[in-house]
């Protein structure tokens, strides 16, 4: 049975998001060992600006240069700076096909893996894993659980998820791919407002069509909740393969920041800009291939 | 031993308690293999059952010993009754304004397990743990039993007769029992929940009518809408105002994009219309 973390990884005008996954691959071979190889899919124009830096954290890199439609988002970096820049996120429903492996685990490229609990994935009777909870770092989302919207249905988080080739998971990619190529029709059936596609809500009603439109759990990754540091947070220093401290929005006050370590659990940055002020540091933290 | 649900029909000047309870039949036979529905009439509501009512209905039972809540706009006063006016060995009470999708059929064996067994939780639309005491500050504040009457299991025994004795007492002398034991925060008038639940608190017999451990029975879909974890301020207090819902062909029900598996208890007097039932009847009959 093959093994494989897959990250998805396309360039656009603001962001270097090769760099981010290189460093997020370098944490997450640093610390698990139980998989075979880290691959990364991105297109021929973010692999040929970024090749030698590609070449050194991951294993395989595999090609898809389907066409990404114009999805543009907001990207915060803390409450400073606001852009709008396009996502490039519709390759994920792909990554069934794509996916050269038996199991996979799926990482975003802003989540740093500071610990070994995810090893627990390999081998899994569960098709599908993937998480429902998440704590906010900052304590300013007090929910432990989203909904698409107050009226619809739990949001799954696409942030991380482990799947393996069955019956299941095949069936969950095929409506996913469906929802996104008629997101708008389903952000209308199940309440989402906004007009960015979102990987996170896809996720959350293809789940939810393919469980019956009944209330479901679907098995949970090793630890339960996502540990999501959001885009008004900052990085103040990163300390080592499993050590970061950051700047915390207050929660009743986010330009007022709170200093917080951690060490030994993972952590999805969304502040995409921190990362890259930080991005030297957190390629020489981790690990390259063979190293 | 039979088993069969039972319910009070007591029509008031606006609710046709009647034709809920006619549509609750229905679900019930759609859906349950025992589906066995006493309900039970005052004088006034007697005299509108047809021939579709005795059809739909297992049995018909006149309210006994007068009607309690004569010339109450909220008939409940006379919850007390139903050992006396049940025909089955074992009986769930319901209300008439619920409706049921799915099979619960196996939860009999289990809730035979005691002589009488009150609901204590109860669900959201998207079948999540009711947390909220919104409506329930009284319950809060005096520790009472969090029971919710209206998914109520006995059996026939000397436990259940004792608890529906006290029922009787609390109903019959609620002002007594209301400034000795109930006043403070809250509600002030009587609901079949606070009377059951402080006759279970008197009698110091929650141990044996509740468990706090089981949540999935028996438990049902409570549509009040302050419980439903959407915040307060974006859902109206009719629930029907703010979330979409639907009676499909295959006689599920479908609220917000969920498909309720629970029976569900849906408040709202007028979401049960007449397509509705015409739904179910061409269904069942």
């Amino acid at each position: 049975m093959s093994r494989g973390i897959i990250i998805f990884a396309q360039n656009n005008e603001y962001l270097n998001y090769a760099e981010q996954a290189s460093a997020c691959a370098g944490y997450a071979r640093k610390n698990l060992s139980l998989f075979d190889e880290i691959c990364l899919i991105t297109n021929t124009e973010t692999l040929e600006s970024n090749e030698t830096l590609i070449n050194e954290y991951f294993d395989r890199v595999i090609i898809s240069d389907t066409f990404q439609p114009d999805n543009i988002r907001l990207f915060k970096d803390t409450t400073n700076k606001l852009d709008y820049a396009s996502f490039k996120n519709m390759g994920r429903s792909d990554v069934y096909d794509l996916s050269p492996y038996d199991e996979t685990l799926v990482i975003d490229s802003d989540y740093f893996i500071m610990n070994n609990v995810l090893d627990q994935v390999w081998d899994s009777v569960n098709d599908v894993m993937i998480n429902c909870n998440y704590r906010d770092v900052s304590e300013r989302h007090k929910e432990n659980i989203e909904y698409l919207d107050n009226f619809s249905i739990p949001m799954y988080w696409a942030t991380v998820f482990y799947f393996r080739k069955s019956d299941f998971a095949e069936n969950l990619f095929t409506i996913i791919s469906h929802i996104k190529y008629n997101f708008k029709y389903y952000y209308y059936l199940y309440n989402c407002s906004g007009n960015l596609y979102r990987n996170d809500f896809a996720f959350s009603m293809a789940l939810h069509i393919l469980n019956g439109s009944v209330a479901f759990d679907v098995p949970s990754l090793p630890i339960n909740y996502l540990n999501n540091s959001f885009d008004l947070d900052d990085i103040f220093r990163v300390n080592s393969r499993n050590d970061i401290i950051m700047y915390c929005a207050d929660a009743e006050r986010v330009t007022d920041h709170v200093l917080s370590r951690f060490t030994n659990t993972d952590l999805h940055i969304m502040n995409k800009k921190a990362i890259g002020r930080f991005i030297d540091d957190f390629l020489s933290y981790g690990e390259k291939v063979n190293e | 031993m039979s088993k069969g649900y039972i319910t009070i029909a007591q029509n008031s000047e606006d609710i046709d308690y009647l034709e809920m309870s006619y549509a609750l039949a229905l679900s019930l036979k759609a859906s349950q293999e025992n589906s066995n529905l006493c309900v039970c009439v005052d004088e006034e509501t007697r005299k509108l059952i047809t021939d579709k009512h005795i059809q739909a209905f297992d049995a018909i039972v006149d309210i006994p010993w007068n009607d309690d809540a004569k010339g109450n706009k909220w008939k409940i006063n006379n919850k007390w009754k139903y050992p006396h006016m049940t025909p089955y060995d074992e009986t769930i009470i319901l209300d008439s304004d619920m409706i049921f999708t799915d099979s619960v059929d196996h939860w009999w064996d289990y809730l035979a397990k005691k002589d009488v067994w009150c609901c204590t939780n109860v669900k959201t639309f998207r079948n999540e743990d009711v947390t909220s005491d919104y409506y329930r500050k009284k319950f809060t504040q005096l520790n009472l039993p969090n029971i919710y009457s209206n998914f109520t299991y006995f059996k026939k025994s000397e436990l259940t007769f004792e608890f529906f004795k006290m029922v009787e007492l609390i109903m019959v002398h609620w002002n007594v029992y209301f400034d000795k034991f109930l006043s403070g925060v809250g509600q002030n008038w009587m609901s079949a929940d606070v009377a059951y639940a402080l006759a279970i608190q008197l009698l110091d017999i929650e141990a044996e009518t509740c468990d706090y451990d089981i949540k999935d029975v028996p438990t049902f879909v409570h549509m009040k809408s302050m419980v439903q974890n959407i915040p307060e301020n974006q859902i109206d207090s009719n629930w029907t105002k703010s979330i979409t819902s639907e009676l499909g062909d295959d006689l599920q029900v479908k609220i917000g994009n969920f498909t309720q598996t629970l029976p569900v208890h849906y408040v709202e007097k007028n979401w049960m219309d007449s397509s509705k039932i015409k739904q179910l009847e061409d269904a069942v009959l």
